[in-house]
């Protein structure tokens, strides 16, 4: 059974002469711990996708079945705690809050469910990305790689089950860049988690299971290696 | 330098990023006119309160001229009204030497004939009826009237009985019209018409140089263009005119400037000057610290927008100018407002200080005045570009590149690490978000305490009010009855004592528990030896002896007679042979022992002139000798003359009478019986207003009236201003939450993306603002105790019917409802902004 999977997913922008077909029947189905890489020119509706596949946005039809819940028949607060324990997102510009320190972002989307961090895996997660000397710093004194494996970690933390990630290397250098997808890869196979993640960088997108093209809101091809 | 013709560019970007300001132009305007309001309330309150004064001395001084040339021939009025300086002259005629009617024994009444401007300038213009027009026509002002038994209508016909050079004559008149009585203005006016004038020319032929007979002489009453100078003017119109100012010459004009306008009679004192100066200064530092806060805040957000001016080539300069384009905006559309509302406030606000002034009673004016609004909306805009100079600085030093990079929330980077695992807990981040940007946090913090001090700085002064040592001070009994002159400090004698009908209505009342006459006056001064006191020379009788107050005493207001030293032995003093002698109390009510001339034990001789002769020389100067018992207090309301003389003595009634051939009571105090004040209250303001007019009273319960009044004064005063400025604390609160939203609106996205709930969002908006109240509410605590013990009791040393009392209570009593407001405001203000879905703020512009 897939872990993710749209029905015909649709989303337009504006009407009459000025509607703009973001999304226009997307049908896509990713299997648990695979690694999918979106690729296309901007503009194309990459985006758009991702966030309808976090529960970000909602989409003006079709549908999205995560984990086997149809998410867009949750309310609002429900959808956030599903996308909370389901969902771990890596932005392109990291996005870490900037009052908490190293430690804390990571573990903040646990806190906001209300549970305590699970420690031995939290500092597995830790250990693994090379944050150990890390964790008393505030985001701002970090380099950019160093910024981007906290949001992976944080994205990781609360075990969910899909990984959705924008252009998570978009401000990274390629030597960066790769080093921070390895990581990615390692610790979500590790942990069986599913990677979706939208990329620019045809090199990174060589290292994923499948690659997903999507041109005008619509899949023009995939993929499997 | 080259000059370069960039003006319009820069107004184009100046308008273009004003429009894109909306809510901070909406708060920076409101901000602006609230300072405004308060700037023009304070000029308001200060013109008002000084034009008042002005009027009030005016009147008591009987007319509104800049100056007077007095006793002086139509000739004279002719030569002289012409000079240019000379913007309104009045022609005021006296018309006969006295009004000898038998009701104005009492209330004197004058005879005059006054031209239009003389009417306008003496507050003499009938407001009902009409002018004096036929010979027979007078009009006169109500109070006169009244004495008269003339009923208030047109037609009326009254008979005046007038002494023309010693001569009596009755003539028959009817009323034009009348004007109210001022209350300040103790002499009645009767006015004729010209016609009068010119069927009496033979009579009102002016001889006051021969035989100082006022009838017909003028008295020109003088309006220059303005108050600078007068004594100057007038002497120039004199000379000028061709008239001497040498008091010996056959052409002198005898003149004067009017009093109430030289400056020492209502200059500002000390104390008001003081108060004034910090009134501007808080207000200043209010509106500074919310404009301030405002522009700060527009300008860190537009940090990159500056930065990028920056490097397409304008100049820090230009920046500069582009912010203070916006200021300037933002003050043409909130200054008028503010001046508007703030005339408005002010001027309700003045005879409330007036009522409780010494010049209660008189009427209250306060004119748009040019000054209040040029003065007001200038500090007001000072006020604006002070506020604006260093977020325009900062404006003007963003660097381009850093500009690129900044955003409002970033952290400085001084702060390297933050050791804590506590981590994401609503109530932390919320602490920490409010850490971000420690100078406006502090800044909110103390504009929203700022109020709160002031708040509590009114209450605690008026708390502080010492109702019993000033009911102390102002009364012993609970009522003093006397003639109207006496509590004007204007008690001479028999001519003006207290009557025995009304001391006897008095008693006749049910309530009254017990009484006594207070016997005294200046009519026949008594005298005191004191070989002792070299050092006064005034107040000496041709003996060479001191001038001594002594008053006789009976029932109440003897056995209330406060024993300082000595003793206070009824039987002994009733023996003729002892005698107690006053001593001053200062403010605080301590006795000035250094003030006393003799020691208790010591023998006095007193002097008093008896007899009915007419003058003093061919009565008989008695002397009596007695022994001091003991010193006792002179309250100054209670139980002398209101005169404040050097010697003070006080017997019993009956020993004073053996001294006095015709005493004379100076007034009555007595008690009632317990919840009877408020009916003989009544009885007394009834019969004083029907029975017997010139006899007045005060009593405790007047009093305590009168005091509650300034404790009010105070209280709404002081309130409206903690209002005002507590609104700016708010709208202040207001802005920086909003501004903390709106700068977020990416990273709520953000933390909404990672799973936090709008309900979890809401709740840290909600800690920031309990955190905001939470500061306030400990910085007002310790600058409101520290403001509290350090100036106001300090102030209140100062003053002698305050007592320092502390207290935090209003304080407190705001607390719960700062914590509504610091729950609610972030929630509204979030609920309002909160209408972009996740994914459009997460990609709003970088």
């Amino acid at each position: 059974m897939s872990i993710l999977e749209t029905i015909n997913l649709k989303k337009y922008y504006g009407s009459g002469d000025a509607m703009v077909k973001a999304l226009d029947g997307v049908d896509l189905a990713i299997e648990e711990a695979e690694y999918v890489a979106i690729v296309g020119t901007s503009g194309s509706g990459k985006s758009t996708l991702l966030h309808l596949l976090g529960g970000l946005d909602r989409p003006t039809g079709g549908r999205v079945v995560v984990d086997g819940r149809e998410i867009f028949a949750l309310k609002e607060e429900e959808l956030t705690i599903f996308r909370r324990r389901k969902i771990g997102f890596v932005f392109q510009n990291y996005n870490l809050v900037p009052v908490l320190n190293v430690y804390e972002n990571i573990v903040l989307p646990i806190q906001l469910d209300g549970s305590e961090p699970d420690k031995p895996y939290v500092d597995k997660i830790i250990g693994m990305l090379g944050l150990e000397s890390k964790l008393n710093n505030l985001p701002n004194n970090l380099s950019g790689g160093q910024q981007q494996r906290v949001a992976i970690a944080r994205a990781l933390a609360a075990k969910p089950a899909i990984i959705l990630a924008d252009e998570p290397t978009g401000n990274l250098d390629s030597k960066t860049s790769l080093e921070v997808i390895g990581l990615l890869k390692v610790t979500s196979r590790q942990f069986k988690q599913t990677i979706v993640m939208i990329t620019h960088n045809e090199e990174i997108a060589q290292m994923a299971d499948r690659i997903i093209h999507i041109e005008d809101g619509k899949i023009v091809g995939g993929e499997s290696k | 330098m080259i000059k370069v013709k960039n003006k319009k560019v820069v107004r184009k970007l100046a308008e273009k990023s004003f429009q894109a300001n909306k809510a901070r132009n909406l708060i920076a305007i409101i901000a602006i006119a609230l300072t405004a309001v308060l700037f023009t309330t304070l000029f308001t309150m200060g013109s008002g309160a000084v034009e008042s004064i002005q009027q009030a001395s005016m009147r008591q001084a009987g007319g509104d001229g800049h100056a007077v040339l007095k006793y002086i021939t139509a000739e004279e009025f002719e030569a002289v009204k012409d000079h240019p300086l000379i913007k309104e002259i009045a022609y005021d005629r006296v018309l006969a030497d006295e009004v000898k009617n038998s009701e104005f024994l009492k209330r004197r009444a004058e005879f005059w004939y006054l031209d239009d401007v003389g009417l306008k300038l003496a507050f003499s213009e009938p407001t009902s009826g009409h002018k004096p027009a036929a010979e027979n026509e007078v009009i006169a002002d109500t109070k006169t009237l009244q004495l008269l038994g003339v009923p208030l209508k047109v037609g009326a016909p009254l008979t005046l009985t007038l002494d023309i050079r010693g001569e009596e004559v009755k003539r028959d008149f009817v009323l034009a019209g009348w004007w109210e009585s001022d209350p300040a203005f103790n002499i009645g006016k009767i006015v004729a018409s010209r016609a009068y004038v010119e069927a009496h020319g033979d009579e009102l032929c002016n001889t006051y140089q021969e035989d100082n007979s006022t009838t017909g002489v003028i008295k020109a009453y003088i309006m220059f263009k303005n108050s600078n100078d007068l004594e100057g003017k007038l002497k120039r119109v004199i000379t000028e005119s061709g008239y001497s100012l040498d008091e010996n010459a056959s052409d002198y004009l005898e003149h004067n400037v009017n009093w109430s306008y030289l400056s020492t009679n209502f200059s500002l004192d000390g104390g008001t000057l003081i108060a004034f100066v910090s009134g501007l200064l808080l207000i200043v530092f209010t509106g500074y610290l919310i404009i301030y806060n405002i522009f700060q805040i527009s300008v860190m957000r537009d940090t990159r927008f500056y930065g990028l001016l920056k490097t397409i080539g304008t100049t820090g300069k230009q920046i500069r100018q582009i912010i203070r384009r916006q200021a300037l905006v933002l003050s043409a559309i909130g200054i008028p407002g503010g001046l508007i509302i703030g005339f408005f406030s002010g001027k309700a606000l003045v005879p409330l200080i007036m009522n409780n002034s010494t010049y209660a009673g008189s009427a209250v004016s306060v004119s748009p005045d040019a000054l209040i609004f040029i003065g007001s909306a200038l500090f007001a805009l000072v006020t604006v570009l002070i506020s604006t100079f260093k977020p325009g600085r900062i404006a003007a030093a963003v660097s381009p590149v850093e500009a690129v990079r900044y955003t409002d929330v970033s952290v400085k980077r001084t702060e390297k690490l933050k050791k804590s695992t506590r981590g994401a807990k609503m109530p932390q981040m919320a602490l920490a978000n409010l850490g971000r940007n420690k100078k406006r946090t502090v800044l909110v913090l103390i504009s929203l305490s700022l109020s709160l001090v002031l708040l509590n700085t009114v209450f605690t002064l008026s708390q502080s009010i010492d109702m019993d040592k000033f009911l102390s001070k102002i009364v012993d009994t609970d009522f003093l009855l006397a003639h109207a002159d006496y509590f004007q400090n204007d008690f001479y004698g028999l001519e003006n004592q207290t009557t025995e009908t009304f001391i006897q209505a008095v008693q006749a009342q049910p309530g009254f528990e017990e009484g006594g006459c207070l016997y005294g006056g200046r009519e026949k001064m008594f005298a005191v030896e004191d070989e002792k006191n070299t050092t006064q020379k005034y107040n000496i009788n041709v003996h060479g002896d001191f001038i001594a107050a002594v008053y006789g005493l009976e029932g109440l207001p003897l056995k209330r007679l406060e024993l300082i030293d000595g003793e206070l032995d009824f039987e002994k003093l009733a023996s003729g042979n002892y005698i107690l002698e006053g001593v001053q109390l200062d403010d605080n009510s301590v006795p000035k022992m250094d003030k006393i001339h003799f020691a208790v034990g010591e023998k006095v001789t007193l002097y008093n002139y008896q007899g009915t002769a007419e003058t003093l020389a061919e009565r008989e100067y008695t002397t009596r000798e007695f022994t001091v018992l003991g010193h006792v207090a002179i309250k100054y309301y209670a139980n002398s003359d209101r005169c404040g003389w050097d010697y003070n003595f006080y017997l019993p009634a009956e020993v004073y009478k053996t001294l006095v051939d015709q005493p004379a009571v100076m007034s009555y105090a007595f008690n009632v019986f317990k919840n009877q004040e408020a009916e003989m209250e009544s009885f007394l303001q009834k019969y004083t207003d029907t029975v017997e007019p010139v006899m007045h009273y005060s009593s405790k319960f007047t009093s305590f009236n009168e005091f509650s009044g300034m404790r009010n004064m105070v209280i709404i005063i002081g309130g409206a201003l903690s209002f005002v400025i507590g609104l700016i604390g708010i709208l202040n609160f207001i802005n920086a939450i909003l501004t903390g939203i709106l700068t977020r609106q990416k990273e709520f996205a953000m933390l909404q993306s990672i799973g936090m709930t709008r309900q979890q969002l809401r709740k840290m908006l909600m800690f920031e603002g309990f955190y905001y109240v939470l500061g306030t509410c400990v910085f007002s605590l310790v600058l409101g105790t520290v403001f509290s013990l350090l100036v106001v009791k300090s102030f209140c040393e100062l003053l002698w019917f305050l007592s320092f009392r502390f207290t935090l209570q209003p304080l407190l009593l705001t607390w719960p409802f700062l914590f509504v407001l610091g729950g609610t405001i972030p929630l509204a203000l979030y609920a309002v902004t909160d209408k972009q879905s996740i994914v459009e703020r997460l990609r709003e512009a970088e």
